[in-house]
């Protein structure tokens, strides 16, 4: 049993945990604001980091990353890089395929909300 | 035989792991690592013989090229049946839920697995899920292949859910095993273990949990994703509706590729530790063998493409899954010409494990290199669907794989069991084994080049003369089993007593009794070196005094 | 071994000590959390799939999903999340009320979810929005609108399941804590049924953008 491997044991303080929830409220606003525009793919994109950037800080800090051993985070990122590959390939394939395998839906125009 | 007196003398441990209790409780409610791989031993094999068995009707059945002894419904439904029962509750647990459960906390100098509960509910939920399946293929069985290939599993009218649910729990039973090894390893390992100290079995079952828990909740998820369809035809997969089979091909391969490296890394785990112990020499290229089960484990992940050459997949990303599966290979052969290397200069004893070990080799090798041709695009146009696949993914899978099972069996029989095998009739076996399997799928080989569709019912007349000797040689496998498995239960009870390291070994394992305590080791071990480090003096002087083995 | 047994109740055998034991229990949970996002992963690559396939036809059935509802479903689950680990957090300091008010606070949370959710099916049953050939909206019959909505029942519903799931593991939470099974140095289960409400919480976080906000 290698002592790098046991957890520090630490409490953090109620402030921090606060400071965390109105940041994820912020940012699902963000979000929200972000459907009422035109953006394209920039707006799935940022939509996606700022979903990226919410799930990193409940899983840092009110999942207690932050302050746990590495193994643990090594968990999460490894979880996190085998699900880009099942989608990255997968979407690879689709994107790229020369003749349609399946019909592609009409390209309309998307009105405002 | 040496007397009684002398520390490795022969003598049967008590009290032992198996009788210290021996009510049926002890047994069904029990936590110890060890009983709980002895159950799977148990419902591993009977899902092996059952499966065994269905292929050799199907054999029987292709003896002649048009109907013959069942009917084609009958057919497509035991290939089904076979294909399950051989993936998902042979060959996937086999070697992890048995031999890791048993060995893996030995090897670590833990008392347990992390989580022994959750370790008896993954032998139950296997239990659980074969019995649906099982009962499920034999009441209005599925008849689309293990492969549940859409639209075709999406509107077959046999019954196609219990077999999915029952897959759906034998995987979510892979996943708890998963989870139990990888926690185990990272936190129970005894003072003076550290990961470069690891035995390579260790590593082995490490890379698999990692691609056990990762890979098998996309197959969950697929799985239900079919029975949904089938149930509520909601048209997920249906191309007449814009769904997308070669989806479903996506998800299903991306389980069911990586699960070859489920089957085949714990296999290659038990190669290094026998070859080791046989060849009387340090692990050659330790660090290589063990980074490359992790390789082969990430690796494993960018490959499944390859299955969908011809369904449909974009040229482009069948380009880019012909080139990642090849590297596959490379780890592959990096293992290979280790263990070569560790036999090199060796004293090699010739006994039934190493026996199975180049079994392994050859075959493994062979279905390795037929496995590179099939990556290239152009060639596994003409090949795919035909007897050839079968017969390359028959090397890897019972070829390698099985051999691994088999040579772990008999390597570490003595240390579960407490008895020795008959070393004559254990080599005997292996050869009516290895010359039945490849009397058996050397033809199909042949059958595919000359152009054969798997899975078909009838088949032109000019292929007969192949497939009669394809099926003459499943007897001599189905033989080979048999044998082994009587002389295995014979043993139980007559074969000789071994004592706690019949084989000399440096493996950790082999610190216990046979068989082994309740308790594995009755104070916490202390490593300081690497297992089978056979050239250490004292190892030498040890082996010397205690076993009279004059080779070093 | 034997005598630390004796000292500490929730200590078992197999385990040196119980720092050992808990970070056994924290890293199985996330290795367990792991594979369950992967299990999520696939019902993300089948949706981006069709969305790639589908493209504006699924932006289009998109704004018929009520973004009130989901924008709402997200801050309670948000909230949820903050409460339950304020939940711990008084748990480690031994205010063991507060701790169950902020227990019981969550799983009400979870229950306001579910109550949305329902809400929010029965207004699309009322619009004919159905999953698969049931599907009977109007005013936009276009090839590939059935796909989202039959995507968007699945994940809404497996993530429903997850919901329910989570809530019996906070109510088993609640009856140790209330019991002192589960207490100041020994918060372990507590911590893992946060760690699994959490995960619900980073499910929904993603499902919220790519189910009501594409455009």
């Amino acid at each position: 049993m290698e002592s790098s491997e046991l957890s520090y044991e630490h409490h953090p303080s109620l402030v921090r945990y606060v400071i965390v929830w109105l940041a994820l409220l912020v940012l699902t606003t963000l979000t929200w604001r972000l459907a009422y525009g035109d953006h394209g793919t920039a707006g799935l994109v940022i939509g996606m980091l700022i979903a990226t950037t919410k799930a990193t800080l409940v899983a840092l800090f009110f999942m207690h990353l932050w302050d746990q051993s590495g193994v643990n985070r090594l968990v999460f990122v490894v979880a996190l890089v085998y699900a880009g590959i099942l989608m990255g390939l997968t979407v690879t394939d689709v994107a790229t395929r020369f003749t349609p395998a399946v019909a592609r839906g009409p390209t309309l125009p998307v009105p405002k909300r | 035989m040496r007397p009684s007196s002398e520390p490795n003398s022969p003598v049967y441990h008590q009290p032992n792991y198996l009788g210290h209790e021996t009510s049926v409780r002890s047994w069904l409610l029990t936590h110890d690592h060890k009983r709980i791989a002895i159950m799977f031993l148990g419902g591993v094999l009977t899902a092996f013989f059952a499966g065994g068995v269905f292929a050799l009707v199907l054999r029987i059945k292709l003896l002649v090229p048009g109907k013959f002894f069942i009917s084609a419904l009958a057919y497509n439904r035991l290939f089904t049946l076979h294909g399950v029962t051989m993936v998902f509750l042979f060959l996937v647990p086999a070697v992890p839920s048995v031999f890791g459960n048993f060995f893996l906390p030995i090897m670590i100098g833990a008392q347990d697995v992390a989580f022994p509960r959750l370790n008896l509910l993954s032998f139950y939920l296997y239990v659980t899920g074969a019995a649906i399946a099982l009962f499920g293929m034999i009441w209005n069985g599925a008849d689309t292949g293990w492969t549940f290939y859409t639209p075709y599993s999406t509107t077959t009218p046999t019954d196609i859910v219990p077999v999915l649910l029952g897959v759906f729990l034998v995987g979510f039973s892979s996943i708890v095993t998963g989870v139990n090894f990888i926690v185990t390893v990272h936190t129970l390992r005894a003072p003076g273990m550290t990961w470069m100290r690891l035995p390579l079995f260790v590593w082995g079952s490490y890379a698999t949990a990692v691609v056990q828990v990762v890979a098998t909740p996309v197959l969950g998820m697929t799985v239900l994703l079919v029975a949904v369809e089938h149930a509520f035809d909601f048209g997920i997969f249906d191309p007449a509706r814009g769904g997308d089979p070669v989806l479903f091909e996506h998800l299903f391969w991306f389980y069911s590729h990586p699960a070859v490296y489920i089957m085949i890394l714990p296999a290659m785990g038990v190669i290094s530790e026998v070859v080791a112990c046989f060849s009387r020499k340090n692990p050659f290229g330790y660090e290589a063998i063990a980074f490359s089960s992790l390789g082969i484990g990430f690796v494993g992940f960018l490959t499944w493409g390859h299955h969908l050459f011809v369904s449909g997949q974009s040229t482009f990303d069948a380009g880019v899954f012909g080139v990642l599966s090849m590297l596959v290979a490379v780890f592959s052969a990096i293992k290979v010409f280790n263990w070569v290397g560790i036999m090199y200069k060796g004293s090699v004893s010739f006994k039934t494990p190493l026996a199975y070990v180049f079994g392994f080799l050859f075959l493994f090798v062979f279905g390795g290199m037929t496995g590179v041709a099939l990556a290239t695009v152009l060639l596994d146009v003409p090949w795919h669907d035909t007897y050839f696949v079968v017969a390359h993914f028959h090397f890897i899978m019972v070829g390698a794989s099985l051999m691994g099972f088999l040579a772990a069996l008999h390597y570490w029989f003595p240390k579960m069991f407490g008895r020795m095998y008959p070393e004559r009739f254990g080599i005997a076996a292996f050869f009516l084994v290895f010359l039945g399997f490849l009397v058996t799928f050397i033809p199909q080989f042949l059958l595919g080049n000359a152009g054969m569709p798997r899975r078909y019912y009838e088949y032109p007349a000019h292929f007969q003369p192949l497939h009669v000797v394809s099926t003459v040689g499943s007897w001599l496998l189905g033989l080979g089993f048999l044998l082994i498995l009587a002389y295995l239960v014979w043993s139980l009870r007559w074969g000789e007593i071994a004592g706690p390291n019949p084989w000399g070994s440096e493996g950790f394992e082999w610190r216990t009794p046979s068989p082994v305590g309740p308790e594995n080791y009755d104070e916490t071990p202390v490593f300081t070196h690497r297992p089978h480090a056979y050239d250490l003096v004292e190892a030498a002087e040890y082996r010397r005094r205690e076993l009279g083995d004059e080779r070093d | 071994m034997t005598e630390a047994t004796h000292l500490e109740p929730h200590l078992a055998h197999h385990y040196q000590s119980l720092a050992q034991q808990t970070h056994a229990a924290r890293l199985g949970m996330w290795v367990f959390l792991g594979s369950e996002a992967l299990l999520f992963a696939a019902l993300f690559t089948g949706l981006t799939v069709y969305r790639t396939l589908n493209g504006s036809v699924f932006a289009l059935a998109s704004q018929h999903l009520s973004v009130a509802f989901g924008t709402a479903n997200t801050f309670v689950l948000i909230t949820s999340s903050f409460t339950v680990v304020l939940s711990l957090h008084f748990l480690q300091a031994g205010r063991k009320g507060l701790s169950l008010f902020f227990l019981v606070f969550t799983i009400a949370l979870a229950c306001a979810f579910l109550t949305i959710k329902a809400f929010e099916w029965l207004h699309d049953f009322s619009e004919g929005i159905f999953p698969g050939p049931y599907y009977a909206q109007k005013e936009l019959q276009l090839p590939g609108a059935a796909m989202f909505y039959t995507f968007y029942y699945l994940m809404t519903g497996l993530h429903g399941l997850h919901v329910v799931a989570g809530m019996g593991v906070l109510a088993w939470c609640t009856g140790l804590v209330a019991r002192g099974d589960c207490h100041a140095g020994y918060e372990t289960p507590l911590e893992l049924g946060a760690m699994y409400w959490h995960l619900v919480d980073i499910i929904w976080i993603f499902l919220y953008p790519l189910l009501y906000l594409i455009t």
